[in-house]
């Protein structure tokens, strides 16, 4: 007689028990398993994300599928040094990987855009399509401000808005109690942020 | 509704709702303008991060005139969901069948649909669109009382009574339209505003009792004996999940309970009080100034009645496994040997003669973080617990990789052994979890360490050769020692208790059995 749940799930939540925080713990104990569901499991949400913030002018020197990989095999590859205490910090850790390639991107076309393409058009080449629904005045606000955040306030809003991870692999990630936790502490999170936003700029 | 209008639009941007309009237009008389056009710029990010977004998903999230927003659970008969109803312009728990025969479901939601109750969650509507069936009901906000209780395992008393109260004067509700529950557990207790119990999740067990396939619908730590069978979701089904969980709530209920909440768990169904009754017998000890008398508490460091603690066995071995309902599914990997010596070592399997003065360490490979027991116990029936003791360097949670036991204690540099007594056939009983089981630790201390056990085992610390050879000698671990099926009569009621934690599959309960060769010459090695 079999007690469990049918594993079988629609929609956007992971299959049941293995959450982004049990993943990570199992990597972290040199399980290959583990690891390459972690790297199915964020691959998506990041390209998404990076999709996002790779400028127009930047896309198509490097595929957004080889800067998420590198961004992820790298920090990956340094997992150890997360403890169990800091791996909130693991998908703002992700995404600074990722903005840091998609900022290199950017440095090496600007370098090749003034030896090999003086005429471009000077205004905005960086064009990101996150910037073409919020206008670039916003994302650096909201950029900002985000820095300004704590720690595990910038973790809960980066997993949620950012990479659309459900409050319950979230409360795992930032040691919440339960996923209502979790969504009330995105929520909070939120309206810190945006009365931040205000005072930014 | 007085709530903060900024936190509920937080809200609604991070579960992903668009910002509409005329909301923005409402939001701005009450916080300005300059806010709110950050709150819409944070609600458009949040929209570019949907996993839906232009991909044709959005379909296939709606039912009727819900958009599916978040998958809140589900289980051999569904799932349900956190939705916003575009026709009542709120959010909603959907709960979607696999199946497509909506009958009974819909039958149900019409009897639920009568019961307005604060302890029940309201059932909306009932229907069957395309061919999945739907129930919509308010959706109740609040960490879980299975969420409440890890939180913090020791509710006092008062509290855990008025809960129970209110939660039996629902039960009593629901039964009162004719209509079981079917899956009564702390997952599907909400507890809203001011701790207020609220259930949730009608139409699961109650749908139907069990699937086409057979399976049984339920939490098996809350189902009645005659459920297991395949029996149909009833009333009395219900006062029994129902007073399991009263008994996880209240391990030591005050005395005046202890007969009404034991019928509550009887085999006989018949024997069992209604919900009515349990919620009036709850709600005296939960009024102030009745200071109930209470049951006499277990005293440390002697052997607790059989029958009390037997009774809590079934609770504790129920909490047990409605903890692990929302924990990982995998099995943990583990690896357990008995090593003897004082090096070099041997490696003892399940049937191996011990002899008194042996020294004996259990060695252990984890494939992940883990939570692990040990218990000795001889066939006198003193017990012993092995670890965690506190004075030693090792304790829970241990980290992956490999492990001896018991270890080196704190601020010595010697790993010690355990030697055992002179006593007949030792019972070595090993429980490894991923999550810590904190009413299976509150049994344990209840346990004498061996030190000031009449168990034949002591810890003795090893000679310094032994320290070179333990972590020399057995690094390639061979032999994995199964649970041998354990003798009926072999074991105290920690020991029943502990065996039956290795039923779900992430308690793993490693069992060796050496017999004494000092008590009857040469013991022959059970297979």
């Amino acid at each position: 007689m079999s007690f469990h749940s049918d594993p079988r799930g629609e929609g956007p939540a992971p299959p049941t028990g293995e959450t982004t925080a049990y993943l990570l713990d199992r990597a972290q104990g040199g399980d290959d398993r583990a690891l390459n569901r972690l790297c199915e499991r964020l691959r998506p949400r990041l390209h998404r994300w990076a999709s996002g913030r790779l400028p127009a002018g930047a896309r198509g020197l490097t595929d957004t599928e080889d800067l998420v990989q590198d961004a992820l095999v790298q920090t990956i590859k340094r997992l150890e040094s997360f403890r169990p205490e800091h791996r909130g910090s693991f998908f703002a850790y992700l995404r600074q990987a990722v903005m840091n390639r998609i900022r290199d991107q950017i440095r090496r076309r600007d370098v090749g855009e003034r030896v090999m393409d003086a005429v471009d058009e000077p205004r905005d080449p960086f064009h990101s399509p996150l910037e073409e629904v919020v206008g670039r005045e916003m994302v650096d606000r909201y950029e900002t401000a985000l820095l300004r955040l704590s720690d595990s306030d910038r973790e809960a809003i980066i997993a949620r808005v950012e990479l659309d991870l459900d409050y319950g692999d979230i409360a795992g990630m930032i040691g919440s109690a339960s996923a209502h936790a979790a969504r009330m502490k995105v929520s909070r999170a939120l309206v810190k942020l945006a009365k931040e936003m205000d005072h930014g700029s | 509704m007085d709530r903060d209008p900024l936190e509920r639009i937080a809200e609604s941007i991070s579960d992903g709702l668009p910002f509409a309009e005329g909301e923005a237009d409402t939001a701005t008389g009450e916080l300005g303008d300059s806010l709110v056009k950050n709150l819409m710029a944070l609600s458009r990010i949040r929209q570019a991060g949907r996993q839906d977004t232009g991909d044709g998903r959005e379909e296939i999230l709606r039912w009727g005139p819900c958009l599916r927003l978040e998958r809140l659970g589900g289980g051999a008969f569904g799932s349900v969901w956190r939705a916003w109803d575009e026709s009542l312009h709120r959010q909603v728990a959907l709960k979607l069948l696999h199946e497509d025969d909506g009958g009974r479901l819909l039958e149900e939601g019409r009897l639920l649909a009568k019961v307005s109750h604060p302890g029940v969650a309201r059932v909306l509507a009932a229907e069957v669109r395309g061919d999945r069936a739907g129930l919509l009901m308010e959706l109740i906000e609040g960490p879980t009382l299975a969420e409440r209780r890890s939180a913090e395992p020791d509710l006092p008393v008062g509290e855990a009574a008025r809960i129970g109260a209110e939660l039996a004067d629902a039960l009593a509700a629901v039964h009162a339209v004719g209509v079981a529950h079917g899956d009564v557990k702390p997952q599907n207790v909400v507890l809203a505003k001011q701790d207020r119990p609220v259930l949730v999740d009608f139409g699961a067990g109650g749908y139907g009792g069990s699937t086409p396939g057979g399976r049984i619908t339920g939490t098996p730590a809350y189902l009645a004996p005659e459920r297991v069978g395949g029996g149909l979701p009833t009333p009395a089904a219900d006062v029994y999940a129902l007073g399991v969980m009263l008994g996880e709530l209240l391990p030591t209920p005050p005395a005046p309970l202890v007969p009404l909440l034991t019928r509550a768990v009887a085999d006989d169904p018949s024997a069992r009080p209604s919900a009515a009754a349990l919620s009036a017998a709850l709600r005296e000890i939960a009024t102030p100034g009745h200071p109930a008398p209470m049951s006499a508490p277990v005293r440390p460091n002697r052997r607790p009645p059989f029958a009390a603690i037997l009774t809590t066995g079934v609770m504790l071995a129920a909490a047990v496994v409605a903890f692990l309902q929302v924990t990982h599914t995998e099995p943990l990997a583990v690896r357990a040997t008995l090593l003897r010596g004082d090096g070099p070592f041997e490696r003892l399997d399940s049937g191996e003669p011990v002899r008194a003065g042996d020294l004996l360490q259990l060695e252990l490979e984890l494939d992940s973080r883990a939570w692990v027991y040990v218990l000795n116990q001889d066939d006198l029936g003193s017990h012993a617990l092995l670890f965690p003791l506190p004075g030693y360097e090792q304790q829970n949670p241990l980290p992956p990789g490999r492990v001896v036991l018991p270890g080196t204690p704190t601020g010595g540099d010697r790993p010690v052994a355990w030697t055992l007594g002179a006593a007949g056939s030792e019972t070595f009983l090993v429980v490894a979890t991923r999550e810590p089981l904190r009413d299976f630790e509150r049994e344990l201390a209840r346990l004498p360490p061996p030190e000031q056990s009449s168990a034949g085992v002591r810890a003795r610390v090893l000679n310094p050769e032994t320290l070179a050879t333990v972590y020399r000698g057995v690094t390639g671990v061979a032999g994995v020692a199964a649970a041998p099926p354990a003798p009926e009569d072999s074991g105290s009621p920690v020991f029943t208790l502990a065996r039956t934690l290795g039923q779900p599959d992430d308690v793993r309960v490693l069992e060796f059995v050496l017999p004494h060769a000092d008590a009857n010459g040469d013991a022959a090695p059970t297979p």
